[in-house]
């Protein structure tokens, strides 16, 4: 199963890159937090480690390490608007339940 | 603090002059408030905070001041060291009598509501003459005639005045 | 589903998360809320996030907050407490409505609660107490900083009482922002909307108005007007004084039971009802949609006319309004919306929960503020009130005209009128109003030592300095005597910092030992803070701008701190840390005129016209 990307999320995603000027891609991750379990993260990525999963897509390389890809995989990386504030949402099959906060997840 | 002994034009880098580009001048305020607002210090040492404190406040003043024309020239003839008491007075019977006219007319106006085209015209006019003086204001200026400056720019600020009033009667 | 942000570990490696958050502390509730990684925390009592402003009081002076009220038959029980923030001579007609015995402590308004008098500082410092204790015993962590709210309308008066309360609760104020600021930042952050906005505040007893332009992160008040006694409670009596007009058989219930019930009936209407039926006691009350517009419209006119006379001020258009965003627990009122999309024919944004975008605004504020953000936005705010002094005829002279951009500082000279005279009474007064009797009095200042000489001959110059807070210091200097002393400020109202220290270590007195670990450890942190700014300065433009002494002077100041940074005196290190500052003072100055330099170089700065 592959991680995807959604066109308005790339878009916006490369336009990030290259305003700060370096970086290979885009890393994503879960980390534990908030009141019902794990959490998303996306950052710039530098480098590759060597058991990361990359999965290049419109241009853009995605770097997940194993662990993560646990429960990412499937996903899709989109990008929306709430009110005047826009950033990105993960669309993971893998998710069960939604904690109120929005923040964290279980699977 | 050398920053606080500059004028408000050298402050943000512009000419010393009764035309400014607002957009500029908007452009070069909002970078130096990125810079020195309080703000940007919170984390900062006192010695840094009463600092910025300072310029932020300087900033503003001289944004406000150089934003509107009148504030604009009276600060220009502020720094050529031109004396603008306000205590000095126009002698100019004539200008006197055309604004003991223009207050009448303008009296007569608030009475009788509705005359419409009476209020644009004079508008108009007053509009004209304030252009005609901002032209004599840079005339004067550049020749270094500052007393004609503030002459002019006392007549100006009345014109204005009376536009002020006649504002809210326009449809 | 939150949105997310992309992280940068390159930035994120130095920078340590630090524990702030916002405070909306409101008429009729508080929040306290954090934000980190994008996401809000609101702080939750007995699972609610909204904690009541409210107060109750045993005759032991047991104090309790929130919905951990003490037991309602025997003790004190004080609502709204914010309400009495700032209420002066000038308005106890106001306080009439209300049961309690006012008094006065320490310049201030104060209720007498079981003999003992309670300051509104006093008291508002409990619900901040609360607070803080809340989102503490959450995190498991000490707060280092919050950035609390006030209405956009609140005087200097108002605005000191709020930070006072907040600084005897042990709070760390990392700045004041004005309520319909923090609900712009909140809709507005992270977005690249630009335009005018206007925010409409209707609380539970104030109502604020603020136009706003935003571009590019650059958040910048045009004006802002409101009426700190008006609110969502003015509609409640409303609806009960319309109960007790009309329902015969409910005239013996009091007016405040009354408005709970009128509150109840107003929260029912909607877009879809045409009438509502209640009942209260087995006795039904019907209202219809009809005549609860008619009954509530003197309200909603009051706030339009408000909203009017702001957009005036802003000097801009009506028509160039992007968009309503609607802020306060009241403006969930269906009626609202309708009429001001009715009168102002724009888009209304009302996506975010008006009870909690204040605090979220105000979260995201001191998540930049610590540091922990490197967002790059700027608030740009306006005072909200004129100041003036007073002049000869009880007439009030502006020295600050309201609307106008914040921190600024105004500077007036004064003269003596009697030969020989050593001191100067200037009253310090804020408001709109001609007479000085109709504006509210900031208080009397006392400038003392002004050397003898003739009548007219001293040049004392006052400086009035507003800061990004909206706050108000006043300082003076004599400009001609050879000495230049400066003069004593005395302030005449609210409280004077020697006060307040004295008060905060009063109520730690038990647990000084606490305090004595606590301040230790932030002056280790503070020293860590400045050791690491200084560093990073000299790495970057050190060797450029200092010579080779002033680079030593400075290099073994700062080994100093280090080494008394490692040892276990707060005292010495607090010193030291002052000293390092005071010798690196010039090489500070030096770098800030040199950034302003470089921002506007390429630019002839010619003195020519032309």
């Amino acid at each position: 199963m592959t991680i995807t990307i959604t066109d308005i999320a790339a878009k916006h995603v490369s336009s990030h890159l290259e305003k700060r000027g370096s970086g290979i891609g885009l890393r994503l991750g879960v980390k534990t937090t908030g009141c019902s379990g794990l959490g998303y993260v996306i950052e710039f990525a530098d480098k590759i480690e060597s058991d990361d999963k990359v999965f290049e897509q419109k241009g853009i390389k995605l770097i997940v390490s194993p662990k993560s890809y646990v429960y990412l995989k499937g996903t899709e990386l989109d990008f929306g608007k709430e009110g005047l504030n826009e950033g990105f949402k993960f669309n993971n099959p893998n998710v069960k339940d939604k904690c109120g906060c929005g923040e964290s997840f279980n699977v | 603090m050398d920053i606080l002994k500059k004028n408000y034009f050298e402050l943000f880098g512009l000419k010393v002059s009764t035309q400014l580009d607002l957009k500029d001048l908007d452009e070069k305020f909002t970078l130096l408030q990125k810079q020195f607002h309080p703000d940007k210090y919170s984390n900062s040492s006192d010695t840094e905070k009463r600092i910025a404190l300072q310029i932020s406040s300087y900033l503003n003043d001289g944004y406000i001041t150089l934003r509107e024309f009148v504030t604009r020239v009276e600060y220009i003839l502020k720094i050529k060291d031109f004396n603008t008491d306000e205590s000095k007075t126009l002698f100019d019977e004539e200008f006197l009598e055309e604004q003991i006219d223009l207050n009448e007319s303008i009296e007569q106006l608030k009475i009788n509501k509705g005359g419409n085209d009476k209020v644009n015209v004079l508008t108009l006019d007053l509009t004209k003459k304030m252009e005609l003086l901002v032209v004599s204001i840079n005339d004067y200026l550049s020749r270094t005639e500052y007393d004609m400056v503030w002459k002019n720019l006392a007549k100006y600020k009345f014109y204005r005045n009376h536009l002020i009033e006649l504002e809210p009667m326009i449809k | 589903m939150s949105l997310l942000q992309i992280k940068d570990p390159k930035t994120d490696v130095q920078s340590k998360q630090r524990f702030v958050v916002g405070i909306d502390f409101g008429t009729t509730n508080s929040i306290v809320c954090s934000y980190e990684n994008s996401n809000f925390k609101h702080y939750e009592h007995n699972g609610n996030d909204l904690v009541p402003s409210s107060i109750s009081i045993t005759s032991d002076h047991d104090v309790a907050v929130g919905s951990l009220l003490n037991d309602k038959d025997t003790s004190y029980y004080i609502p709204s407490i914010k309400r009495f923030i700032g209420v002066d001579d000038q308005q106890l007609d106001y306080l009439k409505k209300y049961n309690h015995t006012f008094t006065n402590k320490d310049n201030m308004l104060a209720l007498n609660v079981f003999d003992k008098d309670y300051s509104v500082v006093d008291l508002s410092s409990f619900i901040f107490n609360f607070l803080k204790d809340l989102a503490e015993k959450n995190e498991n962590r000490s707060l280092e900083a919050a950035v609390i709210t006030v209405p956009a309308y609140f005087n200097d008066f108002q605005r000191q009482a709020v930070k006072n309360a907040a600084l005897l609760a042990n709070i760390d104020v990392l700045r004041l922002i004005n309520e319909p600021t923090a609900a712009a930042i909140a809709y507005g952050l992270e977005s690249n909307s630009i335009g005018k906005f206007v925010i409409y505040d209707l609380g539970g007893g104030t109502f604020d108005v603020s136009i706003l332009s935003l571009e590019e992160g650059i958040f910048k008040v045009l004006s802002t007007d409101g009426n700190t006694i008006l609110g969502g409670d003015d509609i409640d009596f409303i609806i009960a004084n319309w109960i007790k007009d009309n329902c015969k058989h409910l005239r013996h219930l009091d007016l405040s039971t009354l408005k709970d019930h009128a509150k109840n009936i107003k929260e029912q209407f909607n877009n879809t009802t045409s009438e509502i039926n209640y009942s209260i006691d087995n006795h039904d009350i019907t209202l219809s949609k009809g005549l609860f517009r008619e009954l509530i419209s003197p309200i909603i006119d009051k706030t339009i006319k408000i909203v009017k006379s702001a957009i005036n001020e802003s000097g801009i258009d009506q028509n160039d309004i992007d968009s309503f965003i609607l802020v306060g627990g009241s403006t969930r009122i269906f009626e609202i919306k309708s009429r001001l999309r009715e009168v102002f024919n724009c888009n209304i944004l009302d996506d975010i929960d008006p009870d909690k975008v204040v605090a979220q605004g105000a979260a995201i504020q001191a998540n930049i503020l610590s540091g922990n953000s490197k967002e790059d936005i700027l608030l740009l705010d306006v005072l909200p009130l004129s100041l003036g002094i007073e002049t000869m005829g009880n007439l009030s002279e502006k020295i600050i005209p309201r609307n106008t951009a914040i921190p600024i500082v105004a500077r007036k000279t004064f003269t003596t009128f009697k030969d020989g005279q050593t001191k100067l009474l200037i009253h310090i007064i804020q408001g709109e109003r001609e007479l000085v009797s109709d504006c509210k009095s900031l208080g009397r200042i006392i400038l003392e030592n002004i050397p003898p000489m003739v009548a007219g001959a001293p040049r004392i110059e006052v400086e009035f300095q507003i800061d990004a807070d909206g706050l108000l210091s006043v300082t003076a200097t004599e400009k001609n005597s050879e000495t230049k002393a400066s003069a004593m400020i005395k302030p005449a109202y609210g409280l004077t910092d020697s006060q307040i220290t004295k008060m905060i270590s009063d109520a730690n007195a038990s647990a000084e030992e606490d305090m004595s670990a606590r301040r230790l450890s932030e002056s280790k942190v503070e020293a860590e803070r400045v050791i690491y700014a200084l560093e990073q300065a000299l790495d970057t433009d050190g060797s450029e701008l200092l010579d080779e002494s002033e680079y030593d002077v400075i290099t073994s100041e700062l080994l100093k701190l280090k080494e008394i940074a490692n040892g276990n005196d707060f005292m010495k290190i607090d010193n030291q840390i002052k000293v390092l500052e005071l010798k690196s003072e010039f090489y500070v100055e030096r770098r800030m005129n040199r950034s302003i330099q470089s921002l506007i170089a390429g630019r002839g700065v010619d003195d020519v016209l032309e």
